[in-house]
């Protein structure tokens, strides 16, 4: 069974690169969300294994729906996509409970090993 | 990674942020203070951002620097707020990001540094507030917290408006007429493989179908959502003009609107705007008068017209109601004798809903007839078959102690079709040109008849025909003097149907056939003719499968 994502992103190039990044790494993108109520709605729907998450979203913010998405299932897998210097920002959507997180301008292999990253610490031990 | 494809996304989403960027900053120029001041600030700021990233991944530096200056000139300006001066800035920089964008798309290289734009925003800042001096390295932390903490205020403000894109109405109606072309070709698609229901057919072939059927439901779903539009944007006109009208008659009139924000089909609205400026006008014309009249009777010397929209089971309800001196129903009896309409006797029992049809009568109609009765009726007729032609129905009804009130009841969603109108034995029929290859001019000579059948040489090949007279049941049709046949577009064989004549094409509303006519499967659907005439569309694969 292939790993299921979810993406989302309020821009569809952004999207579009990490769904040819993801392919390319074996995993299948079962739903796409322009915004955050868009991806916690996805959420519920498709309950994919992961989730990569933009920070700034319209609608509902990456941190907002990061803590609707945990607060509905504490189990969920996600990634946050940030731009360079959000590190601050990173460190609070962390604490909140992301498992991880990938810096634009994404980068293939550094894309893939974070999230691969953020699998191996939701895998049960 | 596919470069090509990934600039083509930069530049069409690049092209749409900058839009969105011009709009937030007219939103800004207007100057109105508060919440959509502070909405307009976040959009730039997000979309700056977006192309920021946009373009760092594609390497266009000079995009992605100048970008990156402007997100950092944004940043204090959602917190202290615009200054008229810091505008005039913005907008040069989008201008710049337009012209970068442009080139990339033209060229397919990355545009040249814009220094002059670069310094001048680095200069500005520092005049601004005193924030961080701004060329910092990308790791530099005292900028990343900066950038942070912007970033997470961004999360607290108010979601944004939605985002929308400018396109032209044409192009929108093609999409929606090839959506509808779909829809009809969908629905065949599903008659036929009901058709096939004892056919082994590969399990995949029939997964993919029913996959095909639940995108295409969702794409008629969302076309469905880019056909409507709030009734806003004919009801919002009406308080001006009723103004305007009131003023030069002498006479005061205050507007009130409701359900401004209903939602409702484009092809609809498009056709209101006659019907409701015709209603507009009688009510403060003939139904609202004079203040001084008004102070005899007893009402406030301004008049009041009250146009109200609401939504309830798909359909759009319009109500137009006025407090003014009301139907004068003895005159309306009179009349309607006096036109022959019904005898005196009968007149004197019509009840006053009956006479409020009257009104609607093609006969009460002409101004100087009408306002002798209480100066309703003006065009009145024409109004309803504009309704009636919509699918809906129009009601008027006195406003007991004063006044008039008019409802109109349509449909919130129609179908627009082009047909062509076919006449048989002095009936119309209606069908959609989709299907129609050509019409052509036949004689009797022309046609050959093969046992019970007829058929038409063209272009050296014989068309079989089906006589439309004999297979709706109205008598076979005899092309002696002439006839037409309308070649139809089909892809297996051809196929002609024998008509008496083609009427030119037009475009018609198409309802459903009503329940009682339901199990006619040869009727696709109903439409009412400028001329107020109810026809029926042909379902053609319906009479083909018969014809075979």
């Amino acid at each position: 069974m292939s790993i299921r994502v979810l993406i989302a992103d309020d821009a569809a190039y952004m999207r579009e690169m990490l769904r040819d990044i993801l392919t390319s790494g074996g995993y299948e993108i079962v739903a796409e969300a322009s915004d955050g109520e868009e991806a916690v709605a996805a959420y519920a729907e498709h309950t994919p294994d992961l989730v990569t998450l933009d920070i700034v979203m319209p609608r509902k913010s990456g941190l907002e729906a990061l803590r609707e998405i945990l607060a509905a299932d504490p189990g969920a897998c996600v990634v946050m996509c940030s731009a360079l210097g959000q590190d601050a920002l990173v460190r609070d959507m962390l604490k909140a409970g992301a498992r991880g997180y990938v810096v634009k301008p994404f980068k293939p292999d550094q894309v893939l090993e974070a999230i691969g990253k953020a699998r191996d610490k939701s895998e049960p031990e | 990674v596919d470069l090509a494809k990934y600039r083509i996304l930069f530049v069409d989403e690049a092209t749409d942020h900058l839009v969105e960027m011009s709009r937030a900053l007219a939103d800004l120029e207007s100057g109105e203070p508060g919440s959509s001041s502070d909405e307009a600030v976040d959009t730039l700021f997000r979309m700056t951002h977006s192309i920021k990233g946009m373009a760092a991944s594609l390497e266009y530096l000079s995009v992605s620097t100048l970008a990156h200056k402007l997100e950092d000139w944004l940043e204090p300006l959602r917190r202290a707020g615009a200054r008229p001066g810091d505008l005039e800035l913005i907008h040069e920089a989008v201008r710049a990001l337009e012209g970068m964008v442009v080139q990339v798309s033209e060229t397919g290289e990355a545009p040249p540094a814009d220094e002059s734009m670069l310094a001048r925003l680095g200069a500005q800042r520092g005049a601004h507030e005193p924030a961080p001096s701004v060329p910092a390295a990308p790791r530099d932390e005292v900028r990343a917290v900066a950038e942070a903490q912007a970033a997470a205020d961004a999360l607290d403000l108010q979601p944004p408006p939605q985002r929308s894109v400018r396109v032209r109405a044409e192009s929108v109606d093609r999409f929606l007429a090839s959506v509808g072309d779909l829809m009809q070709r969908q629905a065949r698609i599903e008659v036929l493989h009901r058709g096939m229901r004892h056919w082994e057919l590969p399990r995949e072939f029939t997964e993919e179908l029913a996959a095909m059927e639940r995108v295409v439901r969702e794409l008629r779903r969302r076309a469905l959502d880019i056909r409507t539009t709030p009734v806003r944007r004919v009801l919002e006109r009406l308080p001006g003009i009723a103004g305007k009208l009131a003023r030069a008659l002498g006479k005061s009139v205050r507007v009130e609107l409701a359900g401004e924000e209903v939602e409702v089909d484009r092809a609809v609205l498009d056709h209101l705007d006659e019907p409701l400026l015709h209603l507009v006008r009688n009510a403060i014309d003939h139904g609202i008068e004079p203040p001084d009249e008004r102070r005899e009777r007893g009402k406030p010397p301004t008049g009041l017209l009250r146009v109200s929209a609401s939504r309830a089971a798909g359909r759009l309800e319009l109500c137009i109601e006025d407090d003014g001196r009301g139907i004068d129903v003895e005159r309306v009896r009179r009349l309607a004798v006096e036109r022959g309409m019904f005898p005196e006797a009968v007149a004197e029992d019509l009840s006053t809903e009956r006479v409020c049809e009257l009104l609607f009568e093609p006969g009460m109609s002409t101004k100087k007839q009408v306002s002798e009765v209480s100066g309703r009726g003006v065009g009145l007729d024409a109004v309803k078959r504009t309704v009636e032609g919509l699918g809906g129905s129009i009601l008027a009804e006195a406003v007991p102690g004063s006044g008039m009130r008019f409802e109109l009841d349509l449909p919130s969603m129609v179908a627009l079709q082009r047909v062509l109108i076919l006449w048989v034995h002095g009936h119309r029929v209606a069908l959609p040109v989709n299907r129609v290859d050509r019409v052509i001019d036949v004689k009797q000579g022309e046609l050959e008849r093969v046992g019970n059948e007829i058929f038409f040489m063209f272009e050296e090949e014989p068309i079989p025909l089906l006589d439309l007279g004999e297979h709706l049941g109205l008598g076979p049709l005899q092309p002696d003097s002439g006839g037409n046949i309308v070649l139809l577009e089909m892809r297996e064989f051809r196929l002609g149907l024998l008509i008496d004549r083609a009427a030119a094409d037009q475009e018609v509303f198409v309802r459903e056939v009503p329940p009682v006519l339901g199990g006619r499967k040869e009727l696709g659907g109903v439409a009412v003719l400028p001329d107020g005439t109810p026809v029926f569309l042909l379902e053609i694969g319906v009479l083909v499968e018969r014809f075979n």
